[in-house]
């Protein structure tokens, strides 16, 4: 039983990670135009789900997520004097979203949490068998 | 020497611990199918099934230790380290669950068996 309740455990810290993952790249993908309120400022910067190992109790080894970092590469430009947010050349800064790198990642996590979830399945369908000898 | 203890249902009770085990470990790898770094784990089932065969020969199945748990990579690794292929590890989910089915079932049927034994003759 104890087994079962370990993989349960895992199963569930998966299935947080990946509802994280998800909304982050969300918040992506939602502010993919965002642009910045001052002339030459920076805009809307990509942020990245960071996952790691974790113990939880009993060394089941869990997942979690620590925190999303900065994605620290280029800003895209774009020529647009009349907007507000153009510095002197007539540049706007738009963020360094792709959404097509968003959409992979979205598949992916929903893949990993249906995966997820089918453990918990699995786990439950196993118990109630074994459950179900006291029956008889 | 109680009914656990029979070298059949001491034998199924190893095989069923060593199931509920490797169930365990593919969900932390599983849940830990985008995590940097990370290679899968599965219980070492040469030197189990090896542990079970002297267990058979010797006629004592009480004192077979669980397997250990061991690094196995899948199929691929990808570039940040990560080698977890959810593909490889629900199948080994399912043959996992098939089997404790199966055991489950023999267990089942061990105790019939001894509850046929145990029943006065000519009562069915």
């Amino acid at each position: 039983m104890d087994d079962i309740r370990a993989t349960m455990n895992a199963a569930s810290s998966g299935l947080r990670a990946q509802t994280l993952r998800m909304r982050v790249a969300a918040e992506n993908v939602a502010n993919a135009n965002s642009t910045a309120e001052t002339p030459g400022g920076d805009p809307y910067r990509r942020r990245m789900p960071m996952l790691e190992e974790r113990k939880l109790q009993d060394g089941v080894r869990g997942v979690r997520v620590t925190g999303a970092a900065d994605d620290p590469s280029a800003f895209r430009l774009q020529f647009n004097p009349s907007h507000p947010a153009a510095d002197e050349s007539g540049y706007v800064k738009l963020p360094n979203v792709d959404p097509l790198i968003e959409m992979m990642d979205l598949r992916e996590a929903t893949r990993a949490y249906e995966a997820n979830l089918n453990m918990i399945e699995n786990a439950r369908a196993m118990t109630t068998r074994a459950l179900d000898m006291l029956r008889r | 020497m109680s009914i656990g203890d029979t070298p059949y249902f001491a034998l199924l009770r190893a095989r069923l611990d060593f199931l509920g085990d490797r169930q365990k470990l593919i969900a932390e790898n599983i849940a830990n199918a985008a995590t940097p770094g990370f290679t899968p784990r599965d219980l070492d089932s040469a030197s189990f099934e090896r542990a079970i065969e002297r267990a058979t020969k010797a006629g004592d199945a009480t004192r077979i230790r669980a397997a250990r748990a061991v690094d196995r990579p899948d199929s691929e690794t990808t570039l940040d380290g990560n080698s977890v292929v959810l593909e490889d590890q629900a199948m080994r989910a399912m043959e996992t669950r098939m089997a404790f089915e199966t055991g489950l079932s023999l267990y089942q049927k061990g105790l019939q068996l001894m509850r046929m034994a145990a029943r006065p003759p000519g009562r069915g």
